[in-house]
């Protein structure tokens, strides 16, 4: 399509423009989180400090805590996000006569705010709260598994409709005689879930795995809102020891280096479950 | 079986809607109430009589009509600015600059998976080195870039038949009239489901606003609830209520474009 | 006409050039009940000492103002802090080794030694920093304790006021009053992130978690004997555990029946349940042993004033700071307001401090007893790594109470981060 001087000019400026504003609110930040990852304050001056901060991000027992506790909530969460979708996506596939209403009521949580979830669980899961009457434990409360799963929970049910829609999306576009024909050969219900269905809505697994796991890392407004990262430190993810570290101990320095060090952290993460992904490929 | 199957639906769906819609009834009953129902042991699920006082009491204390304007404001500014940006800004990589839209588009998918917490200390620099602290812009320009609208929107233009360019081309229609067709014509419902989540997550905007905006008058909703929900605080009630005052025109904003939102789901 | 409204707006802006009617707008930031006291006084200022001055009181929970102070110190950069600023003793004091700088030093505005001697010592040494006055007392926390005295027997009550009573009596009292309602604790907190009362327990013997040459006191003898007590009053159900951390509720429903606390939950009280007026008592802290001193000021906020701000503002934040924090009846009406008690001596010899009954408090002579209660105090050190130390601390104590982690583990492991964390940023 062939464009005039004028229009070229002005689309070129959005494109400068788009770009700038990227390099300014992505790069740059990330730029100055790699340049404050070597300084420190001291009496109103930045002092170099070298790889002080990294050693100290990298000997202290609360960050590779925080990344444990990271990993084991969002093995909790991914296990039951795909074990919801796949039997409620099946289920909705099965009758979609409910299934335009079923998303819709299972997408209002996705757009509400991830603190206003946190506080108002907060109050519903106090000891002398709404919860604690109906459930009469108070041994629970102190429970890192209750926690843990608790926090898993809680994002699921806010991120669950986006994940149902993404799924539904692609499993709908599976075509029926496919089905029609695995039933005719004779497959049961895991058969036909794993040689027809599943490599056909792998790739949308694979991307909800990612994206859920990232999503777990970086949360930072569940811990900050409703268990302030307890009990005993249990549900504190990096997003929030990033926070608490910078903004709360007060020490941009530390919150820098572990800003990088997980960032190394997540790369390698990212090809892991890429490694992992095509090597199941490759042995099909 | 039929009708048992029905049942087992209907109480399936049922159990499913009370579980996803339950916080939101607690928030209204809560609302209504003082600190002391909130933390009585017994259960009561009856509406109060304090919604007035605990209305009276917070916009005493706070300008709500004037933060929730603030929030409307910011949350649709960024709306209209962000889709618009991002529509030209897809028209430009794709007619005019081509070859390099490959290389920004592996560097927007790298970027897009980098968490917030990966440059929310330096966002926070970034915006002070531009003195946009305690300004309305801070709430807006630094969330024009959204990637994750860019890239949904850029793939739906890329499946787009090459013979519906032609015939605006051949039609004689001028860049301007191109975009307007494409995006507000053929993707109209696929664009107004994008507004729908820019408008959303602005207008969920917490963790960098609460470290930028300083003065009440500036303040948004989630800055004044973050205000609120104090450890220290006392005033539950109220807390209630401007989580209701934030959820509410979100619900119904949904409710409303609910239509538009799933007719791309349900295809 | 219109040749003569021109020539009398012209002489007019002359005119006023010489004179000083420039309004200056100042940013105050404050929370909870200090919100009102503040502009009370701004608005007092401007009609009893200055016309021109003019201030905008923002609310912000303490989290956030030392979240926002954070940023500014470790950006350098003090145009993100608000122009006069009510900051706690604890926190601020982490940021003077960091930027002492960013926080006008009063000694150089003219504040004299004998302005200075107005104040509690304890509350000014806080807030002294290399020979540096970097704030200016605006209330100080006395710890005391609060009384439901529909639980009480009277005469036990005034027993105590009268001679004192130990930590182990606090504990007996405790219990008899479990037996007849048992959903009744004698204090609660959110023991997962509070550390009020281990604060309170060893500040009466003069510690915290470092002292003044930053040597680590968690884990020593009286931190160990603080966390013993904690672990049996907890054990024994007379401490009780406020997942939200809103006690004042569970105290105006009559569920906590001597809660530990700074007094200033007394105006906070009054607040929350009005209709409790009439049904609370304030009692001296328990001690170890008895007639030992049981004093404890374990906190107190300070207005700190932006060292970065242009000169205009700042004489005028100056001027205005002094004026509200020398001045004994500012310092009534702050506890009128907002239950602030006051820093300054001269307050405690005024007739509200020396008589005034509190009908709220069962017309008891609260202030005059409070300043009895206090008057031993020992200064404590909180220093530049206070939240973190705080943080491991709360660990520590969440392990012990809800783990069943020995007390010395905790507390020794809790001591090895706050030492290696000490290391990593000196």
């Amino acid at each position: 399509m062939k464009l005039t001087h004028k229009e070229r000019a002005f689309f070129s400026f959005i494109l400068v423009g788009f770009l700038s504003l990227f390099v300014t609110f992505r790069i740059v930040p990330i730029g100055y989180t790699l340049w404050r990852s070597f300084f420190t304050v001291y009496q109103g001056e930045y002092i170099f400090a070298g790889f002080k901060a990294y050693y100290h991000v990298l000997s202290e027992p609360i960050f590779w805590q925080s990344i444990v506790n990271s990993f084991i909530i969002s093995i909790m969460y991914v296990v039951l996000k795909i074990g919801a979708l796949i039997v409620v996506g099946e289920w909705l596939i099965r009758h979609p006569n409910l299934q335009l209403w079923f998303v819709k009521i299972a997408y209002i949580p996705t757009i509400i705010g991830g603190f206003v979830y946190a506080i108002l669980f907060r109050y519903i899961l106090d000891s002398n709260g709404l919860f604690a009457s109906l459930v009469q434990n108070p041994q629970l409360f102190n429970s890192i598994l209750f926690h843990q799963l608790l926090f898993a929970m809680i994002l699921l049910w806010m991120s669950f409709g986006i994940s149902l829609l993404m799924y539904l999306n692609r499993r709908k576009h599976l075509e029926k005689s496919l089905i029609e024909l695995s039933l005719v050969e004779g497959a049961n219900a895991f058969q036909r879930f794993r040689y027809v269905i599943f490599p056909h809505i792998k790739s949308v697994i694979y991307f909800i795995v990612l994206l859920s796991t990232i999503e777990v890392f970086t949360e930072i407004e569940l811990p900050m809102n409703l268990t302030f990262g307890g009990p005993r430190q249990s549900t504190i993810t990096f997003g929030y020891l990033n926070y608490l570290s910078g903004l709360i101990f007060g020490n941009f320095g530390y919150a820098s280096a572990s800003t990088v060090v997980f960032l190394l952290i997540l790369f390698f993460l990212g090809f892991l479950i890429k490694g992992i992904y095509e090597t199941i490929q490759k042995t099909r | 079986m039929k009708p048992f199957k029905k049942l087992v639906n209907f109480y399936v769906f049922f159990i499913f809607s009370v579980m996803s819609l339950f916080p939101f009834f607690y928030l209204w009953l809560g609302s209504t109430h003082n600190n002391s129902w909130i933390f009585s042991s017994a259960i009561n699920l009856q509406f109060g009589s304090s919604f007035l006082d605990n209305f009276v009491s917070l916009s005493t204390r706070y300008p709500i009509v004037q933060i929730f304007f603030n929030s409307v404001l910011s949350a649709s500014l960024v709306t209209l600015s962000s889709i618009l940006l991002i529509i030209m800004f897809i028209f430009a990589t794709i007619f005019i600059h081509r070859s390099i839209s490959r290389w920004l588009d592996a560097i927007f998918i790298l970027f897009m998976f980098l968490p917030t917490t990966s440059h929310f200390i330096g966002s926070i620099y970034t915006i002070s080195i531009l003195q946009l602290r305690d300004q309305f812009l801070a709430m807006v320009i630094p969330f024009l870039i959204n990637l994750r609208i860019y890239f949904y929107l850029k793939q739906e233009f890329n499946v787009l038949p090459s013979e519906i360019l032609e015939a605006l081309a051949m039609d004689g229609a001028s860049a301007g009239q191109v975009v307007y067709q494409v995006f507000f014509g053929i993707y109209k419902e696929k664009l107004i489901f994008s507004m729908f989540l820019l408008f959303v997550s602005s207008w969920n905007n917490f963790i960098i606003p609460l470290n930028l905006i300083s003065q009440t008058s500036q303040f948004t909703f989630p800055i004044l609830i973050a205000s609120l929900a104090d450890p220290l605080n006392y005033f539950i009630g109220e807390t209630f209520l401007a989580l209701l005052i934030q959820t509410t025109p979100l619900i119904l904003g949904y409710v409303y474009f609910s239509k538009n939102i799933q007719i791309h789901g349900s295809e | 006409m219109k040749k003569g409204l021109f020539i009398s707006l012209v002489v007019a802006s002359l005119v006023s050039c010489g004179q000083d009617t420039e309004v200056v707008d100042l940013t105050v930031w404050a929370w909870n009940r200090n919100v009102d006291i503040l502009t009370d006084a701004i608005s007092r200022y401007q009609s009893e000492v200055d016309a021109t001055f003019s201030a905008n009181v923002t609310s912000f929970s303490s989290n956030d103002v030392n979240t926002k102070v954070n940023s500014a110190i470790e950006q350098l950069d003090g145009t993100q802090i608000a122009d006069i600023l009510l900051g706690d003793s604890i926190y601020m004091r982490s940021y003077f080794a960091k930027w002492s700088d960013l926080f006008v030093n009063f000694y150089d505005y003219g504040l004299t030694e004998t302005e200075v001697n107005q104040f509690l010592n304890s509350a000014v040494e806080l807030v002294t920093y290399q020979e540096e006055l970097l704030a200016l007392p605006y209330g100080i926390g006395p710890t005391v304790v609060f009384a439901y005295r529909p639980l009480w027997n009277p005469t036990v009550l005034e027993d105590i006021l009268t001679n004192g009573w130990t930590w182990d009596d606090y504990i007996e009292y405790g219990l008899e009053i479990k037996e007849n309602h048992p959903n009744v604790y004698m204090s609660a907190y959110n023991l997962k992130t509070d550390d009020r009362l281990y604060r309170t327990m060893v500040s009466q013997y003069g510690e915290m978690f470092l002292d003044q040459h930053l040597s680590v006191q968690v884990g020593n003898a009286t931190s160990i004997l603080a966390m013993n007590k904690i672990n049996e009053m907890f054990n024994k159900g007379v401490l009780g555990q406020i997942n939200s951390g809103d006690f004042r509720t569970q105290m105006v429903e009559g569920n906590i029946a001597a809660q530990v606390h700074g007094f200033f939950v007394g105006g906070q009280l009054k607040t929350a349940g009005p209709n409790t007026s009439g049904d609370w008592a304030i009692l001296p802290l328990p001690s170890w042993l008895p007639g030992e001193n049981a004093a404890s000021i374990t906190g107190g906020s300070y207005l700190y004033v932006n060292n970065t701000i242009a000169n205009a503002k700042k004489s005028k934040a100056i001027e205005f700071v002094k004026w509200y924090t020398l001045n004994v009846e500012n310092s009534l009406k702050g506890l009128e307001i907002g239950g602030i008690y006051s820093p300054l001596l001269a307050a405690y010899d005024s007739d509200v401090y020396l008589n005034g009954e509190d009908a709220f408090f069962g017309n008891q002579k609260t202030l005059a007893d409070t300043a009895r209660f206090s008057k031993d105090a020992l200064p404590i050190y909180p220093s530049q790594f206070f939240a973190y130390n705080l943080n491991q601390f709360v660990l520590a104590q969440e392990a012990i109470l809800f783990n069943g982690t020995a007390i010395g583990t905790a507390l020794l492991a809790a001591r090895r981060n706050i030492i290696n964390n000490i290391e990593a940023n000196s």
